[in-house]
């Protein structure tokens, strides 16, 4: 049926036609490696050599859908958009016909004129989706995509009125790209926190609030970072009597970027930027940029937690704590 | 000395034209479109192998060509896509325009050779 009327096609879901264009993409993209490493490449050095051949996936990827949705709108408010074409024409055909049966010229050219009027406003009329998928891209500051960035999504969701928060991690693929699908609920309000972070770069985050099912632009929600090289910071921590803390855990959930913005990592995501002290009480503030201010976690075996933070430019050599949940920061 | 091989190695706007004559014999996946003008053309072809995609997407628009999924040799899920009778049409246009123009741009740069044609 679908190859005799094409247009069928075009009447699909939207998240059906991306799954297809993505799955079809990917079989090029795997089938260029496979048939590098039959060549007798490393799989590492087949996937460069395939980024190489077929070029941007994200690009062609999203070139395919624009040309796919170039002259439809989503099912339901095309559908819907169809049907009232089709009534209003219908409806002012018959008008037409009345008028020109009395000869009312003018009238035909005024009816005309609301006719483009309302065919305007269809094609302006945006487009609705439920949201099914969280994607989006990781580049560095000269444009090229980053591979293996951990992605740490978190979910917000109230169902039944209760608050619940699902965390997930996933990476980036060897063109900065990465998806997840089926995380999103079809009923009740939502919130999509994204955090990003890769060795060497200073780590972002993102977040969008009071989302809807079914109201959204896109079938999908996207994101995409810049990532800037990080400054380590070597940091000594300390107890009460100047004895250096070992085994402690260290899990960086602010960053005070200098130019103002404030990126978070949830501390139950946060498995791929946290880090213990080593046996001197050392610990390592990676994917900070230079100057930027932070708020760290601290906990100790004994169960002591204490959230520590400081402005930009006022990064500690060491940090004294106590448990009774005094903290000093010593420049 | 070898010709550099180069990733626009084939005129501008011939794209579509070399994509329904690769489906003209039989359907074909994108990879194996672009596997079929590397080696017929001997790796002079060397296009960007992403850009068939929006091509293919277009040209099915336009209803030159159809598409199925089916099972590929590796036994993975594949696109196929095959001729439609537009397509027939269209490709028996293109590569009459194709000819037409070789056949000019060969009475410019090789006037002799073609004096006993004409």
């Amino acid at each position: 049926m679908k190859t005799l009327f094409p247009e069928l096609r075009s009447l699909r879901p939207a998240a059906t036609v991306h799954q297809e264009i993505d799955e079809e993409l990917q079989f090029h993209f795997d089938a260029l490696v496979e048939e590098f490493e039959s060549d007798g490449m490393s799989t590492d050095e087949a996937t460069e050599k395939a980024v190489a051949h077929f070029g941007s996936l994200q690009f062609y990827d999203q070139q395919c859908r624009d040309i796919a949705f170039a002259d439809r709108w989503s099912v339901s408010s095309g559908s819907l958009a169809v049907c009232l074409a089709v009534i209003v024409g219908c409806g002012l055909l018959a008008s037409v016909l009345a008028w020109r049966s009395a000869n009312q010229e003018s009238q035909i050219a005024n009816l005309q004129s609301r006719v483009d009027e309302l065919n305007s406003r269809l094609v302006e009329m945006p487009a609705k989706h439920i949201a099914r998928e969280i994607k989006g891209t990781i580049v560095d500051v000269d444009d090229k995509p980053i591979r293996d960035v951990d992605v740490m999504v978190t979910v917000k969701t109230w169902p039944q009125g209760m608050y619940s928060q699902v965390e997930h991690l996933t990476k980036t693929d060897v063109n900065g790209r990465f998806v997840l699908r089926d995380k999103l609920p079809e009923f009740g309000d939502y919130e999509i926190h994204v955090a990003v972070s890769h060795e060497g770069l200073a780590f972002q985050s993102q977040y969008l609030d009071a989302l809807k099912p079914g109201e959204h632009d896109s079938p999908y929600h996207f994101f995409d970072f810049q990532l800037a090289p990080s400054a380590t910071r070597k940091i000594q921590l300390l107890d009460e009597a100047g004895t250096p803390l070992s085994n402690a855990l260290v899990i960086p959930s602010q960053r005070f970027a200098a130019d103002g913005r404030q990126h978070t990592i949830y501390m139950q995501s946060s498995q791929p930027v946290r880090q213990k002290t080593d046996d001197q009480g050392y610990f390592r503030l990676k994917n900070f940029g230079e100057g930027d201010g932070a708020e760290i976690i601290v906990s100790l075996a004994n169960g002591w937690e204490e959230a520590i933070s400081f402005e930009a430019d006022q990064a500690p050599v060491n940090i004294r704590v106590n448990t009774r949940s005094h903290v000093v920061l010593k420049k | 000395m070898t010709a550099k091989k180069s990733k626009s190695a084939f005129p501008q706007g011939s794209l579509d034209m070399l994509i329904l004559k690769s489906l003209e014999t039989e359907p074909r996946h994108g990879y194996g479109i672009a596997r079929h003008l590397r080696e017929t053309s001997r790796e002079f072809i060397q296009l960007e192998e992403g850009s068939l995609y929006p091509a293919l997407h277009r040209m099915e628009k336009r209803g030159w060509i159809q598409s199925e999924w089916g099972q590929s040799e590796s036994n993975r899920r594949a696109k196929y896509y095959q001729l439609s009778k537009a397509g027939k049409k269209q490709l028996g246009i293109e590569t009459d325009a194709w000819q037409k123009m070789v056949e000019a741009i060969q009475r410019v740069m090789s006037p002799v050779a073609l004096e006993g044609k004409s």
